[in-house]
């Protein structure tokens, strides 16, 4: 039997302009996210960068059911890439269409469903 | 119910990212609500902030005084019974949770688990700011929910708990 893994997704908001479809700058979110989860709980959340919306907001996902610890983790991480960053979550679903959606409306961008 | 937060970011944050991160307003701790070590005479509401039971006591009468603010996050039991009883919150600055050294923030949190506790069984209101010094340490409405679940209260309670700083300058 094949199980199919749920995901909800975050849309989170940098203090600061990030490249985060960087390498590094994802090697280092993912160092701060497991130094504050720990191994075990950040392997079960398995976070996973998606897209980047903005200059500043950018998408990720976790298993469903993770979400609450992960928004918490992020609201920790303080510093991406050795420069100081906060990192909030806007919004969280379980689509992540729907979110680049919402972000397209929060941010301003063209290209909203709903525009 | 409206949401909000209280910040000591010198500018001010934009209500636009306020609005973002899920509040009604964000206000600015010193502009526009004044924190201070004793009770005033300034025709304004404040904060409260004193380690120092006699100060707090005087202060909890005070109506100006629109809520208490424990220094280091001190217990102090009496004071924590006369702000129940006059109605007056006990404000939990989170900011001291995400300092630097690692010993620090473990110390820093259990500090505010056991005043969190502490107001809790005293059944006293509880008001949860950020407190945050600059944009790097702000954080969303939903955010701070889940760290006052993660501090010892209730879900069910965690959102009055951020709406309380508003109500208490609206009143």
């Amino acid at each position: 039997m094949i199980i199919r893994r749920k995901f909800r997704y975050l849309l989170v908001e940098a203090s600061r302009d990030l490249e985060i479809n960087d390498k590094k700058a994802q090697a280092s979110l993912a160092d701060g996210l497991a130094g504050v989860m720990g191994y075990l709980e950040y392997s079960e959340a398995s976070p996973r960068v998606m897209a980047q919306v903005s200059r500043k907001a950018f998408i990720i996902r976790c298993a469903r059911g993770q979400e609450s610890r992960l928004l918490l983790a992020l609201a920790f991480v303080k510093e991406l890439d050795g420069r100081g960053t906060g990192l909030c979550t806007i919004r969280t679903s379980g689509s992540i269409r729907r979110l680049v959606d919402s972000a397209r409306l929060l941010y301003g961008i063209p290209g909203s469903r709903q525009n | 119910m409206g949401y909000f937060d209280a910040v000591r970011i010198g500018e001010g944050v934009d209500q636009e990212l306020a609005s973002r991160l899920g509040f009604t307003r964000i206000i600015t701790l010193g502009s526009e609500l004044p924190v201070l070590d004793r009770p005033s005479e300034c025709g304004r509401k404040y904060l409260l902030k004193s380690g120092d039971t006699g100060i707090l006591m005087k202060g909890i009468r005070d109506v100006r005084a629109a809520g208490i603010m424990l220094s280091d996050n001190e217990i102090i039991g009496k004071a924590i019974a006369a702000a129940k009883e006059n109605g007056k919150p006990i404000v939990v600055d989170l900011f001291p949770i995400f300092s630097k050294a690692s010993q620090q923030r473990f110390r820093n949190i259990a500090r505010i688990r056991g005043l969190i506790s502490a107001v809790l069984k005293a059944r006293a209101d509880i008001a949860v700011i950020s407190g945050a010094e600059s944009p790097d340490y702000l954080m969303s409405r939903m955010q701070m929910a889940e760290l006052s679940v993660f501090l010892g209260i209730s879900r069910e309670a965690a959102p009055a708990s951020l709406g309380r700083i508003g109500e208490m300058i609206d009143h």
